[in-house]
């Protein structure tokens, strides 16, 4: 029943979205380009992490680790060895799969505030191998000079607007990737798993399993995300991948609205757009960050995504009342 | 030897000398117990006698200490729960335990797909799938519950919940099933509903019920044993519990 009341308003969003995100970038001054480019490399990075803290219930906080470890290799690759797209892609990808396989087996044991602390431990240790291992990584120098890619079309990708369709293609893939992922038998088990632990497992269903199955799809997609970030910004530091980046994730994610996927999109193109707009003006942009994220947790606890929905719900009930 | 036993009868659940200890704690103490094929049997005795505690090492959510679970001949005293489940050891809960923030047909579903490989699908809709969502519908409809399908269950009543965590087990079909009070807090009138609803159950399927209820108990199980204690106490039919002076004093206490 709640879909069929929603279904117009659906409508109406997705063809803003499309108004905004498709059609009306050409119109738009390179800065907003840029930063719509940043927005939807964000959004993937939140919605991977949704498909934890939303789906199954755990926040991990050491999300931005698989992120900024997948942009190094990209750095490293395409700077070090001038290798091509495909291939900083996929080992970028790989290596964030490879380590959430490993970190994997020490965090899906846990849940609540131990899954929290263990991914934080392990995020700091990706961040301090990134900061120390000099060699590799140059430190705190991070590494400069990653070209934009060049994937064999006639089109350049050095034009804003062309890296940002770009983007927006791959921004759909993940989408949709995610969204069959949610509604997918997997995906509904994470949501019992997120629901009660202990009936999942007297069901029948190996809980352990399906919570690292879902971290390691969860890393995956934080890694691609992680590959665009390194080629949209040219550079990577150990910054990108410190604690604060991975608290900033979640806070995206719970500004958005958990367990909804375009909720969490929704919240990074917010912060994106604040940490780069309002910074721009002011030096405290952290305390408006700080502001906005108090007031979402008072008056709306469930995330923009839902508060908009109920506001929506209760504004059509008013007007069949009538 | 024992093979000569089987050929005579086929026990579902056979516990052998099963104990547990929660530091010096023995919550079950050496309990033994023989369940048929397609028995009904009622657990029953005071707070604290071990039922909860035989059914959560039944099971599988503890290791027992000492002893055996065999079930169908098989020991699985040391298997993890999702194994037992698979095989089909189905329990409910005495405090509620639904996914709450799913809707009733989601609930049920959970339970639909749980012992087959297509949980692990990632890639293809769960309504795509029609033989789930048949089975889960068939279930709906046995269970009264397909007008409040596409409900959230917290916002469910008590009685209705009850019923869904009844529901739920069934919808995997087991072999055996542990109900652990399902019909705790319900009004008389939904105690007698409940009690219809297992009467009419397969009776191929092994039911071991923990009830307070003398009533429903003396009407639902044609062998109850007692438990006090952690211990064994006695086990009989109606009439030999009825008139057991040992189990009145421990009910209603001695003089």
């Amino acid at each position: 029943m709640i879909d069929l009341v929603n279904s117009r308003t659906k409508w109406i969003g997705l063809i803003l979205a499309v108004l905004i995100l498709l059609v009306m970038p050409p119109f738009y001054t390179s800065y907003w380009v840029t930063l719509l480019t940043q927005m939807l490399i964000f959004a993937i990075l939140a919605m991977s992490l949704d498909i934890l803290l939303g789906y199954t219930g755990l926040s991990s906080f050491g999300h931005a680790g698989f992120f900024g470890a997948a942009g190094y290799v990209v750095a490293i690759l395409s700077t070090r060895y001038k290798m091509g797209f495909l291939f900083c892609l996929i080992s970028g990808v790989s290596l964030s799969v490879l380590i959430s396989l490993i970190f994997g087996f020490l965090v899906a044991h846990a849940t609540g505030v131990y899954f929290l602390i263990i991914t934080l431990a392990l995020g700091m240790c990706l961040w301090g191998l990134a900061f120390r291992w000099v060699s590799m990584t140059d430190g705190d120098n991070g590494i400069s000079g990653i070209l934009r890619p060049d994937i064999g079309l006639p089109i350049a990708l050095k034009d804003p607007l062309t890296f940002y369709y770009f983007i927006f293609v791959f921004f759909l893939i993940a989408l949709i990737l995610m969204t069959v992922l949610i509604r997918s038998p997997f995906g509904h088990s994470l949501k019992g798993v997120r629901e009660s632990e202990s009936r999942m497992r007297v069901l029948g269903y190996h809980s352990w399993l399906h919570k690292y199955l879902a971290y390691v799809v969860s890393a995956a997609f934080a890694g691609l995300a992680g590959v665009f970030w390194a080629y949209y910004n040219g550079f990577i530091s150990p910054f990108d991948m410190d604690l604060n980046a991975s608290i900033e994730i979640v806070l995206m994610v719970i500004l958005g609205g958990p367990g909804t996927l375009i909720g969490p999109a929704l919240g990074a193109g917010i912060i994106v757009f604040l940490k780069n707009f309002i910074s721009a003006y002011t030096q405290r942009w952290l305390l408006i960050l700080g502001s906005i994220y108090i007031l979402t947790i008072l008056y709306a606890p469930q995330g923009l995504i839902n508060f908009l929905k109920d506001w929506l719900q209760e504004r059509q009930n008013k007007c069949k009342k009538k | 030897m024992e093979k000569g036993e089987n050929k005579k009868s086929d026990p579902c659940l056979v516990l052998k000398d099963l104990s547990i200890d929660f530091g010096g704690l023995r919550a079950v103490d050496g309990v033994n117990l023989t369940i048929e094929k397609g028995e009904r049997r009622v657990l029953m005795g005071p707070n604290g006698a071990g039922k909860t505690t035989l059914f959560n090492l039944i099971s599988g959510i503890y290791p027992p200490s000492r002893g055996k679970i065999l079930f169908f001949d098989k020991d699985i005293s040391r298997f993890p729960i999702h194994r037992r489940a698979a095989l089909g050891i189905a329990r409910t809960y005495q405090v509620t335990n639904l996914f709450r923030c799913l809707t009733v047909t989601e609930n049920i579903l959970m339970a639909c797909q749980a012992l087959e490989w297509t949980k692990f699908v990632m890639f293809k809709p769960l309504s795509s799938y029609r033989r789930h969502r048949d089975h889960c519908d068939t279930v709906l409809k046995e269970f009264d519950l397909w007008e409040k399908r596409s409900e959230l269950v917290k916002n469910l009543s008590h009685g209705d919940q009850r019923r869904i965590e009844v529901a739920m087990v069934l919808a995997e079909k087991p072999k055996l099933l542990l109900l652990d009070e399902p019909a705790a807090g319900l009004s008389s009138s939904e105690t007698q509903d409940l009690t219809l609803l297992l009467k009419k159950l397969d009776p191929s399927i092994t039911i071991v019920l923990i009830e307070h209820d003398l009533d429903v108990a003396f009407e639902f199980a044609e062998k109850i044993t007692v438990l006090y204690q952690g211990k064994f106490l006695t086990e009989g039919t109606k009439e030999e519990i009825r008139n057991n002076s040992t189990v009145h004093e421990i009910y209603l206490g001695s003089e």
